[in-house]
Parts: C-alpha cells; structure tokens; sequence
C-alpha cells in the first residue's frame, strides 16, 4: 500500500487539544491554626503587642501564722513582645497578547499561583523562627528517636506549658524517611492502632500527642550536613500579627499593553516565649 | 527547595547549625549565636616534583 492520506499529510487542519492547565501549587501546612494568630484589618496602627505576664511560682506563696500580718508583696510584671507588620509582594506583568491568545482566563490563573506562593513564604517566615527557639532535642547527625519527642514534651512541661497546646512541625524526610517518624511508629515489627493508621492512610493524626504538620519550607540540609530543622512549640510559643493576610489587585497598565498583577501580603511573626519551643534538628541524609 | 533570600545560617550556642530569619541577626548574635567560620579547603595541591 501507498500514498495514503495521513494526519501527517494534512497540515493546519489538525488542531492542538489544550488539557486543563496544572498547577503546581505550594503546598502549606496549615500552621497558622498553631500560632497564637491576631488578624488586625480594619484597624488602625501596624503594631500588635503581645503581652506576657511574668511568672508567680509555688515559691512565692508563703504559709504565715494565724494572726500575723504578711508583709511582702510579690510584684507582678508584664512584658510585651511587638509584631509590627511587612509587606510581602510578589508581582507580574501579563501582556494583553498573552491575555487574548489563551484559552485560558491567565490572570484568575496567575492570581492563585501568586496566593499560593504567598501562603508557603507566611509559611517559611514562621518555620525561620525554629532556629532561634534555645531549647533543643536531637542534633546535627543525629537520627530522630522516641526520646527526643518526649525530651521535648518534658522541657516544654517543666517550663509550665499547657501541653494540650502543643503541636510539631517537622520536614517531609522528618515526617516520612527512613530516620524520622515513620519508622518509630510504623515499622514493619509495628502493630496497634497507630502503625496501621500511617499503613492505611499515610499519615497520623497525632503522635506523641499532638498534631503533627509536615511542612516544605523546612531546609532539609542545614549548613549542609544532612539534617533537617523541625520544631515542637505551643501555642503561645509564636505569635503572628497580620493585617488582612493577602490581597490581589489587578491594574491596566495601557502604555505597557499588559496588566499589572500585585500580591501583597502583610504579616510579622515573632517568638514570644522561648521556654514553650524546642528546636529539633535531627539527621536525615 | 529554593534557596532563601531571606535566611542566614547561623551557629546556635549549643553548636548545631540553623537557618534563621535574616531580620533576627542582631537579636540572636546577642543571645550568642555565631556566624558560622569558613572552614579551610580539604584538598590541597600538591606540588610536582621535578624529576
């Protein structure tokens, strides 16, 4: 057989089929419902100040005799930690060409790519307050283990913090490798409820009793030796002031033929108690 | 992962290593931190030896 007529003959008149575009949006870990979050839109002043009182211990209460006057005063002081709000801007020019010629609505598409970028970096400014916590459990080199999860819980607990607050944040290869959690858990001598929840699902609720969030901004090679830096934190641990969280404005620009596409995110997080937050480094090469 | 624009590694007193808020530099220096110190290359070159 020859000279059939073949697709291939029969140029222009077989058009491209467009599939729906993908996205490869940032994947977050939803740590904003960990932090202690204070939302400050429509009001005014770009500063929230988180107060802290200082700590009355068991110490300070004295047994005093029947009928004797108790003359010391405990004095009781209160300190407060600022979070005054940054822009975080994150900006594209899309022609009017590039506008026409799509298929697809390229603005709504870019503005989502933006929103999602801008939710990793609120995100990342947070997990980049691990580093500063003085506590730690774990280190460089060190493969995670059992002990570590409690050492943690134990300094948080021996600092007075209310455990039921608690939460961790830690690295994909801290969450899933072959050195972080899962194999504590879900190892193939494992058995029991949790062991077959990771099996079944591929993720746990909770360990170590507490929520455990896997979040991809967590450098997984710190100063390049392998390790990864999580953290184990309470609520009241991180504080996080912002001022309507994200907006997207969309401007003509005519002289440049193109729309102007503006995110602008304004958010300032901030440590504020030190004792409630241990940083967790551990080995993950 | 990207590399951060934002971050800077620092040496904690307890010796590990973290990456940190560039705008915490001056806070954490002071609670003792340390910049990290350039480490000498491992490789040296040798010198041909004339034969």
């Amino acid at each position: 057989m020859a000279n059939e007529t073949l697709s291939a003959n029969i140029a222009g008149l077989v058009d491209d089929i467009q599939a729906e575009s993908l996205m490869k949006l940032q994947d977050t870990a939803g740590i904003l419902d960990i932090v202690r979050w204070i939302d400050s839109s429509g009001e005014k002043g770009k500063t929230v100040d988180f107060p802290i009182y200082g700590t009355v211990t068991s110490g300070d209460v004295s047994e005093v005799a029947e009928g004797t006057d108790h003359s010391t005063n405990k004095q009781v002081t209160n300190a407060a930690t600022s979070a005054t709000v940054a822009e975080h801007v994150v900006m594209a020019n899309i022609s009017d060409l590039s506008v026409m010629s799509s298929t697809n609505d390229l603005v709504d598409e870019i503005s989502t790519l933006f929103s999602s970028a801008m939710r990793a970096k609120l995100e990342d400014d947070i997990v980049g307050l691990f580093g500063s916590f003085t506590q730690t459990v774990a280190g460089a080199g060190t493969t995670m283990s059992a002990d570590h999860w409690y050492d943690a819980i134990r300094q948080i607990k021996a600092n007075s913090g209310d455990l039921s607050n608690l939460a961790a944040v830690i690295s994909p290869k801290q969450y899933y490798g072959a050195k972080g959690l899962r194999p504590l858990i879900s190892g193939t001598t494992h058995t029991g409820e949790l062991s077959e929840s990771f099996k079944n699902k591929g993720f746990v609720d909770m360990a170590f009793g507490m929520p455990v969030l896997v979040s991809n901004e967590i450098n997984e090679d710190v100063g390049g030796f392998g390790d990864a830096a999580g953290a184990i934190f309470l609520k009241g641990a991180v504080g996080l002031h912002t001022k309507g969280l994200m907006n997207i404005e969309i401007e003509r620009n005519a002289s440049a033929r193109a729309f102007e596409l503006v995110a602008v995110g304004r958010w300032k997080e901030v440590e504020l108690v030190d004792d409630w937050a241990v940083y967790f480094l551990s080995d993950v090469s | 992962m990207n590399k951060k624009k934002d971050k800077i590694l620092l040496e904690r007193p307890d010796g590990n290593m973290a990456y940190v808020n560039k705008d915490l530099l001056n806070h954490l220096l002071a609670k003792g931190f340390k910049k990290p110190s350039k480490k000498e290359p491992v490789t040296q070159v040798k010198k041909k030896s004339k034969k």
